[in-house]
């Protein structure tokens, strides 16, 4: 029966959907007797283009006008999303949230950077980032053509870069085996537990900062002056706070205690002056700051775990045996290395990065057009 | 008991008291997230974030535990 109806109804059903956008569309269509006018949205991009076939096709019949955009339409205006091509494929970690508004920050060129940066961070093994590399390499090249595929395939490809270059300067390569290869760690995530959470911290400030500056900007572009600096007093708040820390913990000059206090007193009286009750949403900002602590605490767990595939292994006392169980238990590793890091890294994005300038609510740009 | 003892018991409590926490929190939103997710499916990268925000908790046990054992020490 599917062999006989198959082509026949999704012959129909296409028909029916394009008869359907049709009738959609003509709600921007508008005529009298001796004019018709239509109405859409272009990206600025193709508008030349657009012109320039209109004056061809139909030699100054029809006269394309450009309307200025006012601020109270920003809601209403289809959005696309401009990114060089090589930084498209990371759209696809934008977009599983939300598109952001028209007129407000795309994340995406963050994104690209931050994400490879955390996952390798948390990952930060050669053994596993190589295996991920060659196994994203092979997933494009027999896959790609599914769009999805071909995006995250190459996002995860960068990660898993990442991912590599990290295990460099920690030493792993599937656990503590690098060492044995002569591969020295700069950083020992076994034992430096402190100064990696300092440096995590550290991360977590830079990374949630440069959220709160692209919310000011976002606000300022707006002409909502006391959102912008109710946000850069939230700026103001986590640096103190860092520096807080920092020298209460020995690694700033005792100096800084004061300094640091005098920030935290002032931002505390910017926010509230100018975001009244709303205000209060910047002081989650420390909060979000701590949350990157993940970054060493996951990457931590996965180091252990790798460990305790070796040491297992290394328990076997005979050699066959031995790579048996040590490549089950690092095959596992590797499926955990593939969720885990991804989970956290998106997280740190969604949560603590986008909470302070991201926009969700756009609508996609749909061109009007036959669908084949 | 010696001290160290009370030490890595301090520690134990730390982290998997917070464990404890995160795992209830997260029973709900992931039975409520499950349900929201078969009925709009494009809510995935929403529910997906409200699923992961109670881990903070569990980071934070883990760092606790960690400055108690290197710091007490």
């Amino acid at each position: 029966m599917a062999r006989t109806w198959r082509w026949d109804l999704l012959r129909y059903c296409d028909a029916v959907a394009q008869r359907l956008q049709q009738i959609e569309v003509a709600s921007y269509f508008y005529h009298t007797e001796l004019a018709s006018f239509i109405y859409g949205w272009v990206p600025r991009r193709a508008l030349s283009a657009l012109s320039a076939r209109i004056g061809k096709e139909f030699g100054g019949q029809v006269v394309l006008e450009e309307c200025p955009i006012h601020k109270a339409e920003w809601g209403t205006i289809p959005v696309v999303l401009k990114n060089p091509p090589w930084l498209r494929s990371f759209e696809s970690l934008t977009r599983l949230i939300a598109l952001p508004r028209y007129g407000s920050v795309d994340p995406t060129p963050y994104l690209a950077v931050f994400f490879p940066l955390f996952y390798g961070m948390i990952l930060g093994d050669v053994g596993y980032g190589l295996l991920l590399l060659i196994a994203t390499a092979v997933i494009r090249h027999r896959y790609g053509r599914h769009p999805l595929v071909r995006d995250l395939s190459l996002v995860f490809f960068v990660a898993s870069g990442a991912a590599v270059l990290f295990g460099f300067l920690f030493g792993e390569l599937f656990g503590e085996l690098g060492e044995h290869i002569g591969l020295h760690p700069i950083l020992n995530r076994m034992r430096a537990f402190i100064p990696l959470l300092y440096i995590s911290i550290g991360i977590g400030a830079g990374h949630v900062s440069l959220g709160i500056l692209l919310g000011a900007f976002w606000a300022w572009r707006q002409g909502d002056w006391h959102a912008c600096f109710a946000k850069l007093g939230g700026l103001l708040l986590v640096l103190s706070f860092v520096a807080l820390i920092g020298s209460l913990s020995g690694l700033f000059p005792p100096l800084w205690v004061k300094v640091a206090s005098a920030g935290l007193f002032g931002s505390l009286v910017m926010t509230f002056v100018f975001g009244g009750a709303r205000g209060a949403m910047e002081l989650h900002n420390v909060v979000n700051v701590l949350s990157y602590l993940r970054l060493m605490g996951i990457g931590v767990a996965s180091a252990a775990l790798a460990f305790a595939a070796n040491k297992l292994g290394g328990m076997a006392g005979n050699v066959l045996l031995a790579i048996v169980i040590g490549g089950t238990l690092h095959a596992i590793n590797l499926v955990f290395g593939l969720l885990s890091p991804t989970i956290q890294s998106l997280r740190l994005h969604y949560v603590e990065f986008f909470e302070n300038f991201f926009a969700p609510g756009g609508k996609p740009y749909k061109p009007f057009k036959r669908s084949v | 008991m010696t001290d160290i003892g009370l030490i890595a018991i301090g520690a134990g409590l730390a982290i998997g008291l917070a464990a404890l926490a995160t795992g209830l929190a997260q029973a709900k939103i992931g039975s409520a997230a499950v349900g929201a997710i078969l009925e709009k499916p494009e809510s995935l990268g929403t529910v997906l974030i409200l699923l992961v925000i109670p881990e903070t908790l569990v980071i934070f046990g883990f760092t606790v535990a960690i400055l108690i054992l290197f710091t007490l020490k």
